[in-house]
């Protein structure tokens, strides 16, 4: 469900574009959780020199 | 009829009237800056039918949490809070960007010798690394200059001239673009690690 983190990044443009400063912040703030959550999600692999 | 268009001529007239500082200007710079490698990778993802893989998706949510930063800046005035929104945005995908530069880097790599086609000698996730190390600096740069700050006046909604609509408007598109594009490649599902097909397009 990655289609949500830009949905939410939308919404986020959108409430500036509205003038809601603090919705703004919070929208802001659970696209960039949810961006963290993704990361560890699909960090699968670990980094490794000896091929 | 004719009112309603003589309204919006002086709708439009005032629009013109609102002059934006040097400061707004370098915001509104660098606004479309962060668009730039966006659209450059919409560019190689349709005109050279590259799949973006999920840590690319990661790096260009981060551009737009750059651009949303900027965008508090021009509509409410500049404040180190909004600031702090582009720095935490670039942080997170300098994150994303370095991952992936560690997965790739090493010679005899299993992973390939990088995702992707390079672009001037660099693969995609090494220029983002760039973009967001610059974005901190930029920001940086910008709040060396205390004057630009709106300390005085509440973060209230301030009237947009049409530099700053167009460029709102190119970002918001650019956000809309992605949602659209990523749903059709992932639909509902986690996407691929290395996707190679639209996989709504592909069921139809």
């Amino acid at each position: 469900m990655m289609t949500m983190l830009f949905a939410l990044a939308l919404l986020t443009m959108l409430a500036i574009w509205s003038g809601k400063r603090k919705a703004g912040f919070l929208l802001s703030a659970a696209t960039l959780a949810a961006g963290i959550f993704w990361l560890n999600y699909h960090i699968t692999e670990p980094l490794n020199l000896n091929f | 009829m004719a009112e309603l268009s003589h309204h919006r001529t002086i709708e439009s007239e005032l629009l013109t009237k609102i002059k934006n500082t040097t400061g707004e200007w370098i915001l509104i710079l660098l606004t479309t800056g962060i668009c730039i490698p966006l659209i450059g990778a919409y560019w190689i993802q349709f005109a050279e039918g590259e799949f973006p893989c999920p840590l690319c998706l990661l790096q260009r949510l981060a551009m737009l949490g750059v651009a949303i930063g900027a965008m508090m800046n021009l509509r409410f005035g500049v404040r180190t809070s909004h600031y702090a929104v582009t720095i935490f945005s670039a942080i997170f995908g300098g994150a994303v960007s370095t991952r992936q530069i560690l997965l790739h880097v090493a010679p005899g790599n299993p992973n390939g010798p990088g995702y992707g086609s390079p672009v001037f000698g660099w693969h995609l996730y090494t220029w983002g690394l760039l973009i967001f190390v610059a974005t901190i600096a930029v920001v940086g740069m910008m709040m060396l200059f205390e004057k630009h700050f709106d300390f005085g006046s509440p973060a209230a909604p301030r009237p947009m001239s049409k530099p700053v609509m167009a460029v709102f408007a190119l970002v918001t598109f650019l956000a809309a673009a992605n949602i659209l594009s990523t749903f059709l490649m992932c639909g509902f599902s986690p996407c691929p690690d290395s996707p190679d097909q639209y996989l709504l397009l592909s069921r139809i």
